[in-house]
């Protein structure tokens, strides 16, 4: 799916159906019934084939079922096997569509064993969103073993929690606990919510659709060929894809956000001035939330997270943070991501654990030159691995690694269009206008002539200065 | 769900209704700005679908040109001025020739374009001009009315649905200036902050420059504003870099009846309204007839029937006619300057072979 005012204008249209529809209908089960007919109905349009809706369709009876008969188990031993049939039918929905593939191909490469990968491999698509909801279901049937929340009766209600579809092709990943209470009566939107959910709407837009995009056309002609340009221009397309990146998927979240609230459904934050973070431990606090609290609370802490010693404790940080790179993409390169990921986060536990006590440190710490040289260092070391996931081959990837660590191999091209700094410049000083006050959108505390201002502009810059054909959002594909 | 925010009705809760009444009227204000200087952007990103049926109405033609792109590119009015018909010297031409045309496009184009009726109107005609395939978005968009788009409901039934939604698309358009002129605001700023600070946008200030020179070339009296690069382009220096697309959509798909129909309303509106028709059967390169062998049996067999059935004059311009090679072409099928050259001569001879009272 392209990102273009036809894709913009027809979601619009759709939003606007199904949101009169949902206003206009009485009754709480028709209202869930038409809202979740709409969300496969979204599901379907978007995919690449409408009869993945089978995939979500089974996952969610299955789910469901799996709920309710791990509540009614008798014994630890019969919930356990509920619970496994949950996460097997989910995790093996995402093992064949997306890790197939690399998994078969990589088996194929390895030298003296003779075997080609089959045909049909090639022609496995990913269903659209399938990263995400198969981990929704995850999460309801774990929560539901471990007596966090109760099995759901209704199956709509269910369907709808798995499907809902402002969310449902790019996140946040939605817990049940955080969705499901606010479903006991249909929710109608709050003036606040109206208002904010506008303000989302118009961010996210803006977000993708002009920064995002826009800088997009640098970073993938620097990236195509690197030894084209000069080191300056690299590091400028490191820049460029770091601002997109986060513009792009939290472009989404705030869509997704803005769009919920509109029913009056609040969705969990899921990007939070990722950029300022001091600490790469910091950085996972506030990049794409609610994936890095699933791992954490399904993936890290299942491993027995701190409470197997250190040895174990390193173990499971990689461990989780390298399957968290293989949940972005089934290729090496999102592998070695998260292994990356892994290292920095426990040499920074390490460095935490050796020397977090001494007063000196905590003084240092609270002084604002430390605060300024760990957020620029941070945000290095997460450049670094962004580009181990944007780069095309190893050979580009290391050339640009070189270059943003100060290597300059000179005598190619210098191509840094001045709107590039000025794009990458306004994303910094969104997190400093925003992120550096009280860590929210700073537009919404302006006064309202002021607001609607900033709104209009959103929608002058969008409509005049977006670009033509924009791409599809780049966490559509993981 | 539980909100511990105000609510609507009460002064917080109107408050926050206050930012959203701000922005609609903010971005009316802007609408306005916007409308008001609709010539600046026009000129940035002209819009020949607009600019040269107004331009032809304005003036009486004794001939009128008209077809899809190789007429754009390919027919020069201003050889073809002067030529003579049935004894009389046709004064004035127009080139009412549109980028992207199929024979519907050229149907509306003639019946929104031509004010006073010309003595004779040549359509440059080629194969892809009556692929049903093919629909294009502008003619709805642009050259269609309300009453246009009921007559292709009826006659066209089966793209009733793709018409409806481009007509519908080029009103709102138009309702939202901001969103209309888009690109010539873009195409502006562009060429502004490169003016004030040079290599800032430079692909972008160029696009504007271009856009700028197409609405110049646009302003001629006599409408012929062939594109810089399909005049100076060349089908064999395409070949020898290995530039010729391996598709050519536009005749891809090619089934003929829908837009024939509105051949025949051409030709019933020139013999209602004593108008001359030529149509000209445009030459094309070799390839392309080889690639679509059957699409050009069939364009030609049709060409052939509205010949005999409806008495209207064929001039067949093919490349051993005419003398064309690929030299002469600037692509698979547009002509480049010298071949253009060598059509309108070729067809302007043609014309002044005929006589009074024979077609």
């Amino acid at each position: 799916m392209t990102f273009d005012s036809k894709a913009v204008f027809s979601f619009l249209a759709f939003l606007a159906v199904v949101l009169t529809a949902y206003y206009g209908l009485r009754g709480r089960a028709s209202k869930y019934r038409m809202l979740l007919g709409a969300s496969w109905l979204f599901y379907m349009v978007l995919s690449p084939s409408p009869l993945f809706l089978g995939v979500i369709l089974f996952t969610t009876v299955v789910d469901y079922y799996a709920g309710l008969l791990i509540e009614a188990a008798p014994t630890p031993a019969a919930k356990r096997r509920w619970l496994w049939v949950s996460v097997a039918s989910n995790l093996g929905f995402l093992g064949l569509f997306k890790y197939l593939k690399f998994v078969l191909r990589n088996v194929a490469s390895v030298p003296g064993l003779g075997w080609e990968t089959p045909a049909w491999v090639d022609h496995i698509v990913l269903p659209l969103g399938i990263s995400f909801h198969t981990f929704q279901g995850i999460s309801y049937t774990l929560d539901v073993s471990r007596g966090k929340i109760r099995a759901v009766r209704s199956f709509t209600d269910f369907a709808l929690f798995v499907a809902f579809f402002p969310q449902l092709v790019a996140g946040p990943i939605v817990r049940a606990v955080e969705f499901l209470p606010q479903m006991g009566t249909p929710p109608r939107a709050t003036s606040r919510q109206l208002v904010e959910g506008l303000h989302w709407f118009l961010i996210g837009l803006f977000k993708k659709g002009f920064l995002a995009d826009r800088l997009a056309q640098y970073v993938d002609a620097v990236f195509h060929d690197p030894s084209a340009y000069d080191a300056v221009s690299q590091r400028w397309a490191v820049l460029a894809y770091a601002a997109q990146i986060y513009c792009d998927f939290s472009g989404y979240s705030d869509l997704a956000i803005g769009c919920a609230k509109w029913f009056g459904f609040e969705l969990p934050r899921n990007f939070d001035f990722p950029y300022l973070a001091a600490s790469i431990t910091e950085f996972w606090k506030r990049w794409h939330i609610s994936l890095s609290t699933w791992m954490r609370d399904y993936v890290y802490i299942s491993l027995g997270g701190n409470r197997r010693g250190s040895l174990r404790t390193y173990f499971n940080l990689l461990l989780t943070l390298t399957l968290c790179g293989l949940w972005h993409g089934a290729s090496w390169n999102y592998v070695l991501w998260g292994f990356y990921n892994g290292v920095l986060l426990a040499l920074h536990r390490l460095y935490d654990q050796a020397l977090g006590d001494r007063p000196w440190l905590a003084n240092l710490r609270a002084t604002a030159a430390f605060r300024l040289l760990a957020v620029l260092g941070t945000f290095a070391l997460v450049a670094v691995g962004l580009v181990m996931v944007r780069a095309e081959n190893w050979e580009s990837c290391w050339r640009i690694e070189r270059a943003w660590l100060g290597w300059d191999e000179g005598g190619a091209t210098r191509w840094v269009p001045a709107w590039v700094p000025l794009l990458v410049g306004m994303v910094a000083l969104g997190h400093a206008f925003s992120g550096l006050r009280e860590r929210r959108c700073g537009v919404l505390d302006l006064p309202p002539l002021l607001r609607a201002a900033a709104y209009v502009a959103v929608v002058v810059l969008l409509v005049a200065f977006g670009p033509g054909a924009t791409k599809a959002f780049i966490y559509f594909q993981f | 769900m539980a909100e511990e925010a105000p609510e609507c009705g009460t002064p917080s809760g109107r408050a926050r209704f206050r930012v959203v009444l701000y922005l609609v009227l903010g971005l009316a204000a802007v609408d306005a700005a916007v409308a008001a200087r609709s010539r600046v952007w026009r000129a940035y990103d002209p819009d020949e679908y607009r600019e040269k049926p107004r331009a032809c109405r304005s003036r009486a033609n004794d001939l009128v040109i008209v077809g899809g792109s190789p007429v754009c590119e390919g027919l020069d009015t201003a050889r073809l001025a002067g030529a003579s018909w049935r004894g009389k010297t046709l004064e004035t031409a127009y080139n009412l020739g549109l980028s992207g045309a199929t024979t519907s496009e050229v149907w509306h184009a003639v019946a929104h374009g031509v004010g006073a009726p010309p003595r004779l109107l040549v359509y440059g005609i080629t194969a892809s001009d009556l692929n049903d395939g093919r629909d294009e978005p502008e003619g709805p968009r642009v050259l269609m009315t309300a009453g246009d788009v009921a007559v292709w409901l009826r006659l066209r039934p089966e793209a009733a649905e793709w018409c409806l939604r481009h007509y519908t698309r080029g009103r709102f358009n138009r309702a939202w200036s901001l969103f209309h002129f888009r690109n010539g605001i873009r195409l502006w700023a562009a060429d502004c902050v490169e003016r004030l600070r040079p290599g800032t946008c430079p692909e972008a200030a160029e696009e504007a420059r271009e856009g700028l020179r197409y609405a110049d070339a646009l302003r001629r009296p006599d409408g012929y504003a062939p594109r810089p690069d399909f005049q100076a382009g060349s089908l064999v220096h395409m070949r020898a870099v290995g530039k010729v697309p391996e598709r050519f959509p536009f005749l891809e798909k090619y089934r003929v009846g829908g837009h024939l129909r509105y051949l025949h309303r051409l030709l019933d509106w020139a013999e209602a309204g004593g108008v001359d028709v030529v149509l000209v059967d445009m030459p094309v390169s070799a390839e392309l007839e080889r690639r679509f062998e059957a699409a050009f049996a069939t364009y030609r067999a049709t060409l052939a029937e509205v010949e005999r059935t409806r008495g209207v004059t064929v001039l067949r311009a093919s490349r051993a006619a005419v003398g064309l090679d690929d030299e002469d072409f600037a692509d698979l099928i547009h002509l480049n300057a010298r071949g253009a050259d060598r059509l309108s001569d070729w067809v302007r001879g043609h014309l002044s072979e005929s006589r009074e009272g024979t077609p």
